[in-house]
């Protein structure tokens, strides 16, 4: 039996509690904060289309210089456009009205302007708000573009205390003004009335008028990319829930790592490939215009970056994860084993990418592909190495967050890593190239539901207690534990791109001769490193004391230290050298 | 004692969008993914979902919270959006002399001595699309249905074109297109269903507008025609010879519109007609001689009206609808939404201040939450190219030298080469030549688009931005592009060459038209110049920016932990 309803009293709302306002039934892209609001033309409404009425009475189009015109056209046609006088129903111009402007405009619109605004064809020539008054036209007299003037109106504002004049020029067919200019003072219009609507003045159709005719003609393509919000521009395939990463990505890495076209026509198998980096190179492959005016609907819903089918299911996350007992065991986790073990990720993964031979000296001739997929895997690397960099500076923040005047930073790499499924297993940390064991083993570091994995998870689960923590701590966990996903995605990527090259003879031609070198022959690297971590450990201190100038000048500081190191790797690797990020490594 | 002083639609503006499916799309919200492998992303989450009954009224039902089921199970089809519009009273209480907002129920009719007879609606709307461009209202097509208060039957909204005896219509009155339904909701006094945390009033008044399929309409040989091959934006197209991809463009049963009116001849930019722009928006543009197929589509915007005799008076309330396109990336929301531009238009600005802090501070996170959703679906290799193509047309023209202080505009643009090189970008996209072409490689074909949103990912969490904003304030300023300013802070004759103003941007700047690595970067705003945040959204990062400035949090505090 249904309940009986208690009577619903709310105080009075203002046009923006109006329209913020859940309507129970209605989904979420039923309201205005889901449509793209920069519209050329726009998709459920022209906003170009209110400023048509900005001004009492009058209505006009917003008209560009006609690119072919035709001989029998009219000069100079460009500009705001008076299209008609419409004061009658217009909702500012009450003809019972005791303002005395408004008044003014009615007997004007009534009378002889009206009469000589009729005839001819009639443009703004100049509008002024305030003490500004804007010609619309250039220094030779020239007219201005409609969309430029269009710019003006946009800018004007509303309100009793913003008075509005305007000029009105006739052109005649050659384009020449030929008689005196019609001026007029009243207000902007205010577009929506207090009940968040529309104001009455515009009619049905008018506000979707200039929106692309079909609608499907824009939505094929357009000249902007401006609305992935609604019609994305690359999306990553469909994924079996059976085969996909606790993040909902795919398993297979190519999948989870491969932009599509949204728009291509082939949407079999054989036309999921890549999409290109200009317009020119994916056109030819999208559906066309007309082919779209049936196909918009089966372009796939896209949900979390992935084309979906008929139902979008959420991820399922990781089972079975307890929070910590206490905050004191989370905290002496997160300083003992997950912040040094963030430490010493990163620098294995700094150091795996000095061992990536130089691009630019592929051999080319007996590998082809090979410059090629040393860019990818060096971008693909250096994107998860510094991705575990944040990782540290996660694990830190959440320490300072937690600990307060307690807070050490925690930059020594630890010795050891514990990885694998379960409770894992424990590793020596090791400098070493890129090889197929050593992407392995980061595999397997980064796996979903692996050790790590689920430490973090335990983070997450422990924060998100919202009794005992601060809302926004939870996301420094969720961020590590996100990553991470990406991450296993990235090795295995790497993995499948490289694994041609182990011909089983001799050093992999992707890899170039590196090993961990002296300290004296990587002094300066060191000293570099040296610098980045003393810089670091005084951001963070900086940071945890909430001083936040100084903890930038420290981070710049950096920064920049990073990038003379990132320089001399190079030059070491070159000259077989790598980086002795600790000190205990047998050289 | 209480008397009816207002009566108003919630909402007051809504979007249907289209969907050849029998079954609405359940209801979804927003939320914030906790999981912890949720990247605290946006999420879509189902939420209470209404069902029409068949003899009007509706039921209140949870869909299972983690499925969304965007299509009919049975043939497919994309499921139509269908918003609810609730009738609303604004009432004196003239005991306590207050006002209060409260739905319109058949009891609250039945204390003012009214019933469902006193209420009446009209819907009206229309497809003006031809009748813009061509000039000729008889190529528009509408409808206006009236509706009793308790009249619950589906009514369809049957457009055809109005006209005088010397005009042509566009769609005759015996094949009309249709433009959806609309329905009044039989309400149920006294009912209400629980769903999960909500409770549903099943007894308030309620209208329902349900979109079209979708579907496109022609005159008789709007059968098959070439597609065109030019790329939007370019000035000169392929020799007219060199016709595309052959396609149908109307089904054989929608060839029913008249063939002699004018939007069957109209041309593109002749100089004859007030073409919208983007002129080239319509079937039949840039192939051969531009004609038009003559070709429209079955969406609308328009009103819908509730009348309320009460003493002899009319209380009228109103609402807008507008039938859209679906939205394909429903978790996905823009940064820079309509109901940003409509606040930009009538709201005044923002003031940070310690009352609104908290306020703002929700704005400013939720502003940098949505452009990453935007830009994790964008092609910014594409779009940066089309950019700085754009602008090079433009330096060949004006001639403009680069500004000092301000990012470049040439192939340097967001590359280490840049007068104000990015963050973290180039790191990540390295090798990038100086070039307006991403160096695109098997694996990476997309270089800038991966490291964009790398970037932005790490700004979608509030304690992450706060700290970037706290530590990079003017960095972060600097990043921003800014919008244009309002029309009194214009100079009255400035040089197209001078330097632009840091806090706003003149269309007639040459510098302000250009595209560069500023935020959001080279995309486009409603008049095809680069895209800003609104007006009332810069000024609140700006200003959320400086009081985080001013007031930093007290040093050393432990505030993670609620029981530190």
């Amino acid at each position: 039996m249904p309940d009986q309803p208690k009577p619903i009293r709310v105080k009075p709302r203002n046009l923006t509690a109006r329209a913020a306002y859940r309507v129970p039934g209605n989904p979420a892209n039923t309201r205005l904060d889901g449509s793209v609001g920069n519209c050329f033309p726009g998709l459920e409404m022209d906003v170009r289309d209110l400023d048509r009425r900005f001004f009492p009475g009058l209505v006009f189009n917003a008209v560009r210089v006609p690119l072919n015109p035709v001989p029998e056209a009219p000069k100079n046609t460009q500009g705001f456009h008076l299209v008609f006088v419409d004061y009658m129903y217009d909702p500012m111009l009450p003809d019972d009205s005791s303002e005395d402007w408004v008044q003014t405009l009615l007997s004007a619109y009534r009378g002889d302007i009206g009469t000589k605004l009729g005839t001819g064809r009639w443009f703004l020539s100049w509008v002024q708000q305030g003490e500004r008054r804007i010609d619309m036209h250039d220094e030779d007299g020239t007219p201005y573009d409609g969309m430029m003037v269009w710019r003006f109106i946009r800018s004007l504002e509303a309100g009793s205390d913003n008075p509005v004049s305007l000029a009105l020029v006739r052109r005649n067919h050659e384009g020449i003004v030929d008689t005196e200019p019609v001026e007029l003072h009243g207000y902007r219009r205010r577009y929506r009335t207090e009940a968040g609507v529309f104001s009455d003045a515009y009619d049905p159709g008018e506000l979707t008028q200039s929106l692309c005719n079909p609608w499907s003609h824009d939505f094929r393509d357009c000249g902007c990319h401006y609305w992935p919000s609604n019609h994305p521009d690359v999306v990553m395939a469909e994924t079996d829930p059976a085969h996909a990463l606790p993040t909902g990505q795919s398993y297979n890495p190519i999948k989870a790592e491969t932009y599509l076209d949204w728009l291509r026509s082939d949407r079999s198998p054989a036309g999921n490939v890549a999409a290109f980096n200009t317009v020119e190179q994916n056109r030819p492959f999208q559906i066309d215009h007309y082919q779209v005016n049936q196909m918009w609907s089966d372009l796939p819903i896209v949900v979390e970056g992935r084309e979906t089918g008929e139902v979008y299911e959420a991820d399922i996350d990781l089972p079975d994860v307890l929070p910590y007992p206490s905050t004191a065991e989370m905290i002496a986790d997160l300083r003992t084993r997950l912040a040094p073990m963030e430490m010493t990720l990163s620098l294995q993964y700094l150091y795996a990418y000095f061992t990536l031979a130089d691009p630019e000296t592929a051999d080319t001739a007996r590998w082809p592909t090979l410059k090629d997929d040393l860019i990818f895997a060096r971008r693909a690397l250096i994107e998860v190495a510094i991705g575990e960099m944040t990782h540290m500076r996660c694990a830190n923040q959440l320490l300072w967050e937690l600990q307060g005047k307690d807070y050490k930073p925690v930059l020594t790499p630890a010795k050891t890593l514990r990885f694998g499924p379960g409770p894992g297993k424990v590793y020596p940390r090791s400098l070493r190239p890129l090889t197929t064991e050593a992407i392995d083993d980061f595999i397997e570091i980064e796996r979903p539901g692996g050790y790590i994995d689920r430490a973090y998870a335990r983070c997450v689960a422990t924060l998100e207690q919202r009794d005992l923590y601060e809302r926004h701590l939870y996301t420094l966990a969720v961020r590590i534990d996100t990553d991470g996903d990406e991450h296993y995605l990235r090795f295995r990527q790497m993995k499948e791109v490289l694994a041609k090259y182990n011909t089983g003879e001799g050093l992999p031609a992707y890899l170039r001769p590196v090993e961990v070198g002296t300290e004296e022959q990587a002094r300066h690297a060191l000293d570099i490193f040296d610098n980045v971590k003393e810089g670091l450990h005084d951001a963070y201190v900086s940071e945890a004391g909430k001083d936040y100038p100084e903890a930038q000048d420290y981070l710049s500081q950096v920064r920049a230290e990073m990038k003379i190191l990132r320089d001399e790797g190079e030059k070491l690797a070159a000259d077989q050298i790598g980086i002795p990020f600790w000190p205990d490594h047998d050289p | 004692m209480e008397t009816i002083r207002e009566i108003f639609f919630l909402p007051p503006m809504a979007v249907a969008r289209l969907g050849p499916g029998k079954t609405p799309l359940e209801s979804y919200e927003w939320e914030q993914d906790v999981d912890a492998h949720g990247n605290n992303q946006t999420v879509i989450r189902s939420s209470v979902t209404l069902k029409e009954s068949e003899d009007g009224s509706i039921s209140a039902y949870l869909p299972d919270p983690r499925k969304i089921r965007f299509r009919d199970e049975d043939t497919g089809a994309l499921r139509p959006v269908a918003p609810f519009f609730e009738l609303w009273a604004r009432l004196h209480d003239a005991d306590s002399g207050e006002e209060y907002e409260t739905p319109i129920t058949p009891d609250l009719l039945d204390r003012h001595g009214l019933s469902l007879k006193h209420v009446r609606y009209h819907v009206t709307v229309g497809n003006q699309k031809a009748a813009r461009r061509t000039g000729d209202a008889a190529c528009g097509f509408r409808v206006r249905t009236e509706i009793a208060g308790d009249d619950f039957t589906r009514k369809p909204l049957l457009a055809f074109s109005p006209h005088t005896s010397e005009q042509q219509p566009l769609v005759y009155e015996h094949n009309p297109i249709p433009l959806g339904t609309v329905r009044a909701i039989r309400p149920v006094p006294g009912a209400c269903e629980t769903c999960g945390d909500e409770t549903v009033d099943l007894s308030i008044l309620r209208l329902r507008f349900t979109p079209p399929p979708g579907e496109v309409y022609g005159p008789p040989d709007a059968a098959y025609g070439p597609a065109t091959l030019a790329v939007p934006g370019y000035l000169n197209d392929p020799p007219k010879s060199e016709y595309g991809r052959i396609h149908e463009i109307v089904p054989p049963q929608n060839r029913i519109l008249n063939p002699d009116t004018p939007w069957s001849q109209w041309i593109m930019m002749t100089g004859l007609y007030d073409d919208p722009e983007p002129h080239d928006s319509y079937d039949g543009a840039r192939v051969g001689n531009d004609q038009s197929w003559g070709v429209v589509d079955d969406t609308s915007d328009g009103t819908i009206e509730a009348y309320l005799s009460v003493g002899g008076e009319r209380l009228t309330a109103r609402a807008r609808i507008f039938t859209g396109p679906p939205d394909f990336a429903p978790d996905r929301r823009p940064f820079y939404s309509l109901a940003d531009d409509l606040d930009d238009r009538d709201l005044s600005l923002i003031e940070v201040t310690e009352q609104t802090y908290e306020a703002c501070k929700d704005e400013v996170i939720d502003i940098f939450r949505r452009a990453f959703e935007t830009n994790s679906l964008i092609n910014l290799d594409d779009i940066r190219a089309q950019g700085l193509k754009d602008n090079a047309s433009l330096q060949a023209q004006t001639k403009i030298p680069p500004t000092p202080g301000l990012p470049s505009t040439d192939a340097r643009s967001m590359t280490e080469e840049d007068a104000v090189p990015p963050d973290k970008i180039p790191d990540l996209i390295r090798p990038q030549p100086v070039s307006v072409f991403s160096n695109s490689v098997p694996n990476d074909r997309l270089p800038y688009t991966v490291a964009v949103k790398f970037v932005h990912e790490q700004l979608v969490d509030e304690v992450a931005l706060l700290d970037f904003l706290r530590r990079r304030p003017d960095y972060v300023k600097r990043l921003l592009r800014p919008p244009f300013g309002i029309l009194t802070q214009l100079e009255a004759d400035p040089n197209p060459d001078q330097e632009p103003n840091p806090a706003f941007r003149d269309p007639r700047i040459v510098r302000d038209q250009m595209h560069d690595a500023r935020m959001p970067p080279y995309m486009r705003d409603s008049n095809y110049y680069p895209l800003s945040l609104s007006r009332r959204q810069y000024h609140l990062v700006v200003s959320f920016i400086d009081y985080l400035q001013a007031h930093p949090p007290a040093p050393m505090d432990a505030g993670g932990q609620k029981d530190a």
